[in-house]
C-alpha cells in the first residue's frame, strides 16, 4: 500500500461513522483550543506588563529608599527598613559625579485634588526635574517641560497629564492659567501627549512639578525615589556600582537605599509570567491527555466492531505492518484532524475574545500552536499504538468468524 | 500443484488436544475443480485454511507450486495469499462502506499496484462476474447472489491460481447458488484456475471433477 492509501483508507473510514469521529476528536479539539488560548493569553499579559514597564524609558536604574534583600531586585517597600531617606542632595550628588549616568532625576509623590475655578480633578502630583522627559522618553505636546532654572529654583510651574488637561480646560488652551495644587498656586506651561495606562496608574492623571516645588506642597524632603538612566546599556552595571558608592558616600556608609536596574526587574517579571504561561498550558495539556485518552478507547471499540474487516484483509493479502499503520493512521488523523481544529478555534477565539473584551490582550505565539500541534498528533501516535498493535496480531481465521 | 504430505493440524485448547487433521495426504493439480464434503467438524475447514496459507500444519510438509511453505513467515505466507490465492466465504465478507469496485480493489491495495491500474483491474473482474452494471453499488444495495460475486471478483481480481470457496452457496437460495456454480465453473473451464470448493451439498458437489471426503480428520473418500 502506499502512503496516500492509507490515508484515504483512513479518511473513509472514519467518515462512515462520523458522529463518533467528531465526538472523538472533540477531546483533542478542546485540548488543542485551550493549549493555544490559555498560553495566548499568558503570553499577551506578559507582553502587555513588558511592554508598559519598557514604556518607562531604556537603561532605567531605580533608586528607591531602604534596603531590602532580594536576588530578583523587586520594588522595596518604602520605608520597611530604612533608618534613611533619599534626597535632592543625593540626587545632585548622582549627577555630578556619577560619569556613567546620562541623566538622573528624583520622584517626589502625592495625591492632591488640582482646582481650576470650578474645575478640579483628583491627581497625583510628580515632583521631579528638568531631565524626566529625556529620560522617560514622553514629550509635552503643547508647551514645553520645566527649565533647568525652573527646577532648581522651585519655581510654582506645573505640566498637566493629557486627562487632567481635559478634566480642567477641556479643550482650551492652558498655557499661563493659574491652577490651584494644595494651597499653593502653580501656572501651566505645557500638557504632556497622551500615554495612556501603564502598570497600575495612569500617566495621563498626573500632574508634573519641580522637586522643589512637591517639597514645599507635601511639606516633606524625603523623595518616593530616584531614576537614573546609564549611558548606554553595556555599562549599566557599573552605573549601578557607580551610583552605589556615591550613595553609600552620602548615607556615612550605610547602604540604606536599594538600586536596580529596570532590566533585572523585567527579568523578575518574565520569570513569573513564563511560570504562569507553563502552567497554564500544562494545565491545558492535561486535556489533550485525556482527549488522547478517548482516542485510544475509540480505537479499542473500533477495532473490535471491525474484526471481521481485518481478518479479510489479512486474508488477502495485508500483513501486520499493514494492519498496524492502517490503524495508526486513523488515530493520527483523527488526532491531527482534531489538532488543526482546535488550532482554529484557539487562534479565532482568541481575537474574538481580544475584540469583545477591552483590555484584553493575547498574543499569539508560534510555538504554542506548533507545540499543541505537534502534541496533538504524537497523542493520536502514542495512544493508538495500543489498540493498532491489537488489531495487527489479530489471528484472521478466528477473525473471519468473528459475529 | 498442491501436495500435502503426513499432514497433522492438532489444536490446543487449555490442556486438551482437538486433532482437527489426521495424516492427510492430498494431491491437486493445476486447472482440477474439487469439492470437499463432510460434517460440521470434520476438519474441512481447517484443511482449507492450511491449503489457503490462513494456517500452518502441526506436523508434516505442504508444498504449494514446488515449494515448502510449512516454515514460511507470516509475512511471506500474506504475500502468497494475495498473489496466488483467492478466497471466498459463506459470508461474504464484503466491507459495507465500500463499493463494488472497492471491495474488488483491497487485494490490490496490498499488491503494490499503480493507484490508476487498480479501478482498472477491478472493473474487468466485475465484468467477469456480471456485474458491470453494479459498480457503483454497496453490498446494502445487492442481493445476496450478487454480493457473492463481488467476493468471487475480489478473489480473482489478483489473478490468483487457485480460488478457495468456503460454503459460498450456504447463505444463498438455490436459484443464485447455481448462478455462482456456473460462475466458478466457467472460471476453471476459460481461465485455468484451480477450484477448491466446501460444500455441504452433495448436488453442489457433483459438479466438481473430483469429491473428496473428510471425516474426523481423514480423507475416507475420494471419487
Amino acid at each position: 500500500m502506499n502512503k496516500l492509501t492509507y490515508i484515504v483508507t483512513a479518511f473513509e473510514a472514519l467518515s462512515s461513522n462520523k458522529m463518533r469521529s467528531a465526538l472523538t476528536m472533540l477531546g483533542v479539539i478542546i485540548g488543542v483550543a485551550s493549549v493555544i488560548l490559555l498560553v495566548s493569553m499568558a503570553e499577551g499579559a506578559k507582553q502587555y506588563i513588558l511592554e508598559k514597564f519598557a514604556g518607562l524609558g531604556t537603561n532605567l536604574i531605580i533608586i528607591q529608599p531602604g534596603k531590602v534583600q532580594t536576588k530578583g531586585g523587586n520594588f522595596p517597600v518604602a520605608g520597611i527598613a530604612s533608618t534613611h531617606k533619599l534626597t535632592l542632595s543625593d540626587v545632585r550628588a548622582i549627577e555630578r559625579q556619577a560619569t556613567y549616568v546620562d541623566g538622573v532625576f528624583p520622584m517626589i509623590l502625592g495625591a492632591l485634588i488640582v482646582k481650576y475655578h470650578d474645575a478640579h480633578a483628583d491627581t497625583t502630583v510628580v515632583g521631579v526635574n528638568e531631565q524626566f522627559t529625556r529620560i522617560i522618553s514622553m514629550m509635552p505636546s503643547i508647551g514645553g517641560f520645566m527649565t533647568r532654572e525652573e527646577s532648581d529654583a522651585g519655581r510654582n510651574v506645573c505640566v498637566l497629564g493629557y486627562n487632567i488637561w481635559k478634566a480642567l480646560f477641556a479643550d482650551q488652551n492652558p498655557l499661563g492659567r493659574i491652577v490651584k495644587l494644595g494651597n499653593f498656586y502653580f501656572r501651566v506651561i505645557g500638557v504632556m501627549e497622551k500615554k495612556g495606562q501603564a502598570v497600575g496608574f495612569d500617566w495621563d492623571d498626573l500632574v508634573y512639578v519641580p522637586a522643589k516645588s512637591a517639597e514645599k506642597i507635601f511639606n516633606t524632603d524625603s523623595l518616593f525615589g530616584i531614576r537614573a538612566k546609564a549611558i548606554s546599556k553595556n555599562v549599566i552595571n557599573e552605573a549601578v556600582a557607580q551610583i552605589t558608592q556615591i550613595l553609600k558616600r552620602q548615607h556615612n556608609n550605610n547602604e540604606d537605599f536599594t538600586v536596580v536596574t529596570q532590566e533585572s526587574m523585567l527579568s523578575t517579571v518574565d520569570t513569573i509570567m513564563n511560570m504562569m504561561t507553563v502552567v497554564l498550558g500544562g494545565i491545558a495539556a492535561i486535556s489533550l491527555l485525556v482527549g488522547g485518552i478517548g482516542i485510544m478507547n475509540i480505537m479499542l471499540v473500533s477495532i473490535k466492531e471491525r474484526t471481521r474487516e481485518i481478518g479479510l484483509r489479512k486474508a488477502v493479502g495485508a500483513n501486520k505492518r499493514d494492519i498496524l499503520i492502517q490503524f495508526l493512521i486513523e488515530s493520527a488523523t483523527l488526532s491531527t484532524t482534531g489538532g488543526i481544529i482546535g488550532m482554529l478555534i484557539g487562534i479565532g477565539g482568541g481575537f474574538i475574545m481580544q475584540s469583545m473584551i477591552s483590555g484584553f490582550h493575547i498574543s499569539i505565539t508560534p510555538w504554542a500552536i506548533l507545540l499543541s500541534f505537534f502534541f496533538s498528533a504524537f497523542v493520536g501516535i502514542f495512544f493508538g499504538v495500543y489498540p493498532a498493535y491489537k488489531a495487527a496480531q489479530l489471528d484472521p481465521i478466528e477473525s473471519l468468524r468473528y459475529e | 500443484m498442491i501436495e500435502m504430505e503426513k499432514v497433522w493440524k492438532v489444536y490446543r485448547m487449555d490442556s486438551v488436544e482437538v486433532t482437527a487433521l489426521k495424516d492427510i495426504n492430498l494431491r491437486i493439480d493445476s486447472g482440477e475443480y474439487i469439492s470437499i464434503i463432510g460434517p460440521s467438524g470434520s476438519g474441512k475447514s481447517t484443511l482449507m485454511n492450511i491449503i489457503g496459507c490462513l494456517d500452518k500444519p502441526s506436523d508434516g510438509k505442504y508444498m504449494l507450486n514446488d515449494k515448502n511453505i510449512s516454515d514460511y513467515s507470516d509475512k511471506e505466507l500474506a504475500h502468497i495469499r494475495n498473489k496466488q490465492i483467492g478466497f471466498v466465504f459463506q459470508m461474504f465478507n464484503l466491507l459495507p462502506r465500500y463499493n463494488a469496485i472497492k471491495n474488488v480493489s483491497i487485494p490490490l491495495l496490498y499488491a503494490g499496484i499503480e493507484d490508476r491500474e487498480i479501478e482498472t483491474r477491478a472493473k474487468e473482474a466485475l465484468v467477469k462476474v456480471g456485474l458491470s452494471d453494479r459498480m457503483y453499488h454497496r453490498p446494502s444495495q445487492l442481493s445476496g447472489g450478487q454480493q457473492q460475486r463481488i467476493a468471487i471478483a475480489r478473489a480473482i481480481v489478483n489473478n490468483p491460481d487457485i480460488i478457495l470457496a468456503d460454503e459460498p452457496t450456504g447463505n444463498l437460495d438455490t436459484k443464485s447458488g447455481r448462478e455462482i456454480i456456473s460462475i466458478f465453473k466457467n472460471l476453471n473451464e476459460q481461465m485455468k484456475v484451480t477450484i477448491i470448493l466446501i460444500t455441504h451439498d452433495p448436488f453442489i458437489a457433483q459438479q466438481a471433477n473430483r469429491v473428496i471426503k473428510i471425516l474426523d480428520g481423514s480423507i475416507v473418500q475420494e471419487t
